[in-house]
């Protein structure tokens, strides 16, 4: 199959459940919220190696925060409820409690009875001076700071969301591998709901499970590494020169799916893309297997 | 909806406890019209003391005519709602749990004392004891809201535990007083002493300049953002000064005295 003169290998995105939760933070300004926010979501790429996925899925419009004040929304992916509540504990507290002027929401309904407790966690650095006060049945914690008071949602709903989707951008170079990289990022954060957990949405490490180390749970992904294609057994076609893969984690499988599709479309557009294709453990890691062919029905093609 | 007209033209007192839509929804006006009240001390069935139509299956009860001395209206209601185009007596919404109760005139003393839940509203003025405890109770108000567009009495908010309480008009003294947490908004301030002995808890007065216990003191002027989330009951805010007591004991409530934006 062919989009846009590229080709679309026949194969799928290998995709997983995860736990995700929303959170809303606000600050006086949208430059202290991006800072926050920032910070929050630090180091936060892959479960692989870190407490939780998490990312910035869009800035707030100041009516769009319970405070009216500007705001981000972060989504964050952790592979139970229970290490969700611990890293959003965790962030929340070393970042965002510690960020000038913050106010930390609920972004997510979520599912009955799945809720996590961070400000109800958050609160003992009160010390005693905390204060809880219930607003249209949310409970909220006030915690006193040093610039006045650091105000938090005690729960956040979480729902199971879906990670793991991914497209991989074969290109001619790496200028034009990244370019085109960098227009489906564009395109898929375009899509509420969608989380991009790697710097700037783009991996250029794509690994593969396992290691000639044993200690090591993942490694590079040499068959897709240029400078190794005549060496290993390569999955590159003839003129790549560089590969850049796409990871997308979404609160649903239709938005993972729709984000996949909007991203290949895009990228398919620029210059210099050879192939796009996607990475999967052999269909023995995830429940949910997103073939890309599947994502273009013939009539749209 | 059903609808109760009181027609009472005596001094002495009805009292309508249970009569209240959670009860009513399964039951006819007939059956209605023998459910047992008080005149006075004297139980008489309410069909004596007013004229019962239409049925509450959808929960709503209409209340009309000579209801002001008519104590425990809506007392322990769990779900549904009343209206009360008419002055009410004492008790009214006391220990509710649930379920609303608007009030078109006057509310007389204990309204809403000790309730749990739900949401009163009063048109007119109120009494005192609003949301308090009674008398030899440990807690007053536990949940729910209370909002008099009018002035209210004296004790407001006494020994009040959580929900939330906002006054239109004037308060009496001792508004929370001995509170143990919640939130009372004094759109026209607070009267003497308010917050006396008050334990944790939050007082907010609009237009007002200075606090009124003596046990209270000054701690800094900010924007707690908390207030942003009730803003519709409070206006635009330029800013708080905020005031914590009473220190006499331990100093966690707080009196947080707003400046509306010109």
């Amino acid at each position: 199959m062919q989009l846009h003169g590229v080709d679309i290998v026949d194969t799928f995105a290998e995709a997983f459940p995860m736990t995700a939760a929303r959170v809303v933070m606000t600050a006086a300004s949208l430059e202290w919220a991006r800072i926050g926010a920032t910070a929050a979501t630090g180091y936060a790429s892959s479960v692989i190696g870190c407490d939780a996925e998490a990312g910035i899925e869009r800035e707030l419009q100041l009516e769009e925060t319970a405070d009216g004040r500007p705001g981000i929304a972060i989504l964050f992916f952790a592979f139970s409820r229970d290490a969700l509540q611990k890293a959003l504990i965790n962030r929340v507290g070393q970042c965002l409690l510690t960020c000038a002027t913050t106010a930390v929401f609920n972004g997510l309904e979520g599912e009955p009875n799945k809720s996590i407790r961070v400000g109800g966690n958050l609160r003992y650095f009160g010390d005693g001076w905390q204060i809880s006060k219930q607003v249209t049945g949310k409970r909220y914690w006030r915690i006193p700071t040093m610039d006045g008071e650091f105000l938090c949602e005690d729960t956040f709903g979480t729902t199971k969301g879906v990670a793991g989707g991914n497209i991989i951008i074969i290109g001619r170079s790496q200028r034009e591998t990244l370019t085109a990289a960098e227009v489906a990022v564009r395109a898929m954060r375009a899509i509420p709901g969608v989380l991009l957990p790697f710097p700037g949405g783009i991996v250029r490490s794509g690994s593969k499970v396992g290691s000639k180390y044993a200690a090591l749970k993942a490694s590079t992904n040499e068959a897709y590494c240029p400078t190794l294609r005549g060496v290993v057994k390569t999955e590159l076609p003839e003129g790549a020169n560089a590969v850049y893969e796409i990871v997308i984690d979404g609160l649903t499988l239709a938005l993972v799916e729709q984000a996949m599709r909007d991203g290949t479309v895009a990228a398919c557009q620029c210059p210099g893309v050879l192939q796009i294709t996607a990475g999967n453990y052999g269909g023995k890691l995830g429940p949910f297997h997103i073939r890309l062919h599947s994502l273009f029905p013939e009539s749209n093609r | 909806m059903m609808t109760i007209i009181v027609r009472h033209d005596s001094t002495i007192p009805l009292e309508f406890p249970g009569i209240t839509p959670d009860r009513l929804e399964k039951i006819s006006v007939l059956h209605a019209a023998k459910l047992p009240v008080l005149y006075g001390n004297r139980p008489v069935e309410l069909g004596e003391v007013a004229s019962i139509s239409g049925d509450c299956s959808d929960g709503q009860l209409r209340f009309r005519g000579d209801t002001g001395r008519v104590k425990q209206l809506g007392a322990k209601m769990s779900q549904g709602t009343i209206w009360v185009e008419e002055n009410v007596g004492l008790h009214a919404g006391a220990q509710m749990t649930g379920g609303r109760l608007t009030i078109h005139g006057d509310a007389a003393d204990w309204l809403g004392a000790e309730m749990r839940g739900g949401q009163v509203e009063v048109q007119g003025h109120a009494g005192h004891n609003v949301g308090s405890g009674y008398r030899g109770s440990r807690h007053g108000m536990r949940g729910g809201s209370i909002l008099v567009n009018g002035n209210a009495g004296d004790e407001l908010g006494l020994l009040m535990r959580r929900g939330t309480i906002v006054v239109g008009g004037t308060i009496g003294a001792y508004a929370g007083s001995a509170m143990i947490a919640g939130t009372i908004v004094g759109k026209k301030g607070f009267g003497p002493r308010a917050g006396s002995g008050m334990k944790r808890g939050t007082l907010i007065a609009c237009g007002q300049t200075e606090p009124v216990a003596a046990g209270f003191r000054y701690c800094c002027d900010y924007q707690p953002q908390y207030l942003e989330l009730i803003r519709d009951q409070l206006g635009a805010i330029r800013n708080v000064h905020c005031y914590r007591g009473d220190v006499l004991t331990g100093g966690r409530g707080e009196l947080l005295l707003l400046d509306a934006a010109s």
